[in-house]
């Protein structure tokens, strides 16, 4: 598995938690919120039908009210029986009507009928005619019902049973029967009102309510008295599988689908007029409101959700761009900048601190650590190279005391006490460590003790001369810088004639300070060894570090590195090697300062 | 060779201990004689060619040309040629090569007289086996051999027996090799072809004994270094040096 890094890591994670708790709190509330609102539809929805139910029972109440009035009534009850017969008593049953309906008319209509084939009426129109109401539909039932109350209610499609005068209007009628004072029952009483007013809060609530409820009422036996459709166009419910719903659900409140719609349907029966009363609410009005809360919760979802990949990534680079910051300053460090290093770290959390804090640290002590390696280093080189100086070659040493054990056999007293004299200075010279800084006269004068002890060991095939200019022998040098130039020369400048032909020279450089030269005849540098040698200085030139001395053959660089370590930039160190006739220079000495330089050119 | 004498070359670049060395050898009286001296090697090199000695006695450190390098031309060169080395330094890598170049004596600066001595005689021991060997082959070393490994055998069998007749193809042929591809390599690693050095070996050898033993006849020293016929060595000899075996003993 291919490794994540740690901002990718957390902004995952991050992602994950935030979009996860999200998405259950928001479905916890939507799923709470819709069960609520529900509850609260299906509430006010029940509490609403049966407001209604009241506001039509209270109506019938109102109609009952004016009837039993009129059975009550002294003047009807003493006339009653004799309408048809006597034309005054009916006037006054009549009039007792008109004025027990009161001038709001109460109810539209008031039938008088008697058993015996009479009509009288009061209301919309008065009159007074034969009517056998023996094959009217609520005969017989209102008979059955012994003096209670019966409603009628005619088909929806009903015309106004009473044309004239009424208009076409479905009018209710309420009727009981009428018994006389001997308790025997002589007519049927109907008070009639127009089924709107019966059910006026029905379509008063369809008007203030934006709701696409539909309401329908429905006798006992399943015919329908009353529709009060929404918007939403219904068909009828089938009033059967209603009744068979609510039995088998044992609630009130249940699901209805007809045709591919589904309906909330509310059941209420009115105890007074065993009428049932269903309010039905198409699913999808109801779940309307859900729609647009839930396209506004999925809105939300779809902004938080980019936000919050947003800010966890954001937090994740906050994280994780300082750990960034600081790996790539501790992959850019090297020995050269360990000291400079900047370990600040932009927006860093406390770890990320400590941690920069602690790679501070350790690059500090390593900073630390390192300079003093080399710095021991360097010392340990000076240390050597002074050592170096100080001891003389064995070989020199060995090789004279040959020598004098040879002209001991042969008796030369003389010259072994010339070349023990030399030997005792030159140890003296080298050994004396107190003071690097010599005159030209004192390290040509080693010189020449040098010389004086290799003439007499190599008798007349060394020649050598060394010359002091004018003003040159107080100049201040460094010891032994000269000698070793010699003794390079004798072991490599031997003439074609096996002859040493050496020339030592201090003087003045025009302008330019002071040189000593060392000129020798024989093997001239070879044009490699020479390239190699210049490459070397100008190293050392442009690191000033001392190169490894234990480089063979490199002596010279050696003495150049001393002759920097002393007189700096204006040291001069120069080797000037002529093919033909075959002679080498080599110089060294000090440049004139820029400020010497002046005087010199002023005076 | 006449009766016990022995011929010496010194070379030594430090004149005290030169003049040393040669009133050393002379003083012990064991028959050497000092003909020439060199300050350096390319002198004793031209002293040599001159007239070869019996024995040279250099330094290590020389101008020009160092003792190492001119024991290493003589092994090549005058194989006759007893080698003794005066050094001041004791140094082993300079020990090994000497020894690897036949050197027959190592002695450490400054040379006693007992130590010089003793050297000398064991030179001088070593001559007279050699006169008494000369001639006599040596064997065929068996097994397989690379091819650097017959060269370098045909370089030493011919320095051993360069007296002997050698028919260098018979000898190559024994190591299934080819023999014009071996001298070639000879010729590439020794700058001259094995015929060539062997006959060069027997001219060196021969102005040895010319110059060194008077009691030898011409016949007698072209017999010692391989000819049967006289006239023959006489005409390759005036060949090589440019003049007759006679005019050089002159």
């Amino acid at each position: 598995m291919r490794k994540k890094t740690i901002g990718k890591r957390l902004w995952l994670s991050h992602c994950f938690v935030a979009i996860g708790v999200f998405l259950v709190i928001i479905v916890v509330f939507v799923v709470y919120t819709i069960h609520l609102l529900l509850t609260r539809i299906n509430d006010s929805n029940a509490s609403q039908l049966s407001a209604l139910m009241n506001q039509v029972e209270l109506e019938i109440g109102r109609m009952d009210t004016v009837l039993l009035n009129l059975l009550y009534s002294k003047t009807i009850r003493e006339n009653y029986d004799d309408i048809g017969t006597n034309q005054q008593k009916s006037w006054d049953i009549m009039e007792a009507m008109t004025s027990i309906n009161g001038p709001r008319l109460e109810v539209q209509q008031i039938n008088a009928y008697t058993l015996d084939g009479f009509l009288v009426s009061a209301g919309y129109n008065n009159r007074m005619m034969e009517f056998d109401s023996s094959g009217e539909k609520w005969y017989q039932p209102t008979l059955a019902r012994e003096g209670r109350r019966c409603i009628f209610v005619p088909d929806m499609d009903y015309s106004a049973q009473i044309t004239t005068g009424l208009g076409r209007q479905r009018y209710m009628s309420v009727f009981r029967v009428f018994y006389n004072k001997y308790g025997q029952p002589s007519g049927i009483v109907e008070v009639m009102r127009d089924v709107r007013y019966i059910f006026r809060s029905l379509d008063d609530l369809k008007k203030s309510s934006r709701q696409q409820a539909s309401v329908f009422v429905y006798e006992p036996e399943g015919k329908l008295i009353y529709r009060q459709a929404g918007m939403t166009t219904l068909t009828d419910l089938e009033y059967g599988r209603l009744i068979d719903q609510q039995k088998a659900g044992g609630s009130n409140s249940f699901r209805y689908s007809v045709q591919g719609h589904t309906f909330r349907v509310q059941m209420e029966r009115s105890e007074e007029t065993s009428w049932v009363f269903v309010m039905a609410m198409p699913e999808q009005e109801i779940y309307r409101p859900f729609r647009s809360f839930i396209a506004i919760v999925a809105a939300l979802t779809i902004v938080i959700i980019p936000l919050i990949f947003f800010v966890s990534n954001a937090v994740a680079k906050r994280i994780s761009s300082p750990i960034k910051q600081l790996h790539i300053k501790v992959a850019g460090t090297t020995l050269d900048n360990i000291g400079d290093m900047d370990w600040q770290v932009d927006g860093g959390t406390v770890e990320v601190e400590a941690l920069a804090f602690g790679f501070r640290r350790m690059t500090e002590q390593l900073a630390r650590s390192v300079a003093e390696v080399i710095e021991a280093n360097r010392q340990e080189a000076q240390a050597r190279m002074v050592a170096l100086q100080a001891q003389m070659n064995p070989h020199f040493l060995y090789n004279s005391l040959t020598n004098i054990s040879v002209m001991a056999e042969k008796g030369m007293n003389e010259g072994i006490v010339e070349m023990c004299g030399n030997i005792s200075f030159m140890l003296r010279y080298a050994s004396s460590a107190a003071n690097p800084v010599v005159t030209v006269q004192d390290e040509l004068d080693y010189v020449e003790s040098y010389l004086n002890c290799m003439r007499i060991r190599y008798g007349q095939y060394l020649h050598y001369s060394i010359d002091m200019d004018p003003g040159t022998d107080q100049l201040e040098t460094i010891k032994l810088v000269v000698q070793p130039l010699v003794e390079n020369a004798i072991r490599y400048g031997v003439g074609e004639d096996s002859t040493w032909r050496i020339k030592v020279r201090s003087y003045f450089e025009p302008d330019d300070g002071w040189r000593i030269s060392v000129r020798s005849d024989g093997a001239s540098f070879d044009r490699e060894k020479l390239e190699a040698l210049h490459a070397s200085i100008r190293e050392l030139d442009k690191t000033g570090s001392y190169p490894a001395l234990s480089i063979k053959g490199m002596g010279l660089l050696n003495l150049y590195s001393r002759l920097r370590l002393y007189f700096g930039e204006a040291a001069v160190f120069e080797i000037h090697s002529e093919q033909e006739p075959g002679h080498v220079t080599i110089q060294i000495g000090r440049r004139a300062s820029g400020k010497e330089k002046k005087e010199e050119q002023l005076a | 060779m006449t009766g016990n004498r022995y011929t010496a070359i010194i070379a030594e670049d430090e004149v005290l201990l030169l003049e040393s060395l040669v009133e050393k050898v002379e003083s012990l009286q064991i028959g050497v004689e000092v003909i020439a001296t060199a300050n350096n090697g390319r002198r004793a090199m031209e002293e040599i060619a001159k007239a070869p000695p019996d024995l040279l006695i250099t330094d290590i450190r020389m101008p020009l040309m160092d003792g190492l390098q001119l024991v290493e031309w003589l092994g090549r060169e005058y194989v006759e040629v007893r080698k003794i080395i005066v050094s001041g330094y004791s140094e082993f890598d300079y020990a090994r090569r000497a020894i690897r170049h036949g050197v027959q004596d190592y002695l450490l600066k400054p040379v006693s007289a007992a130590d010089l001595r003793g050297a000398l005689l064991s030179a001088i021991l070593s001559i007279r086996q050699r006169g008494e060997e000369r001639g006599q082959a040596v064997d065929t070393p068996a097994g397989n051999l690379s091819q650097e490994q017959v060269v370098q055998f045909l370089y030493e069998h011919i320095r051993a027996n360069y007296a002997q007749e050698m028919n260098f193809g018979a000898i190559i042929g024994d190591f299934h090799y080819s023999p014009d591809y071996i001298n070639r390599l000879f010729v590439r690693q020794y700058h001259e072809s094995p015929s060539k050095y062997q006959v060069r070996l027997r001219m060196n050898v021969a102005k040895k004994l010319l110059i060194g033993d008077s009691a030898l006849s011409v016949r007698q020293v072209a017999e010692q270094v391989g000819y049967q016929d006289q006239s023959y060595f006489s005409r390759i000899f005036k060949k090589h040096t440019g003049v007759s075996p006679l005019d050089y003993r002159r």
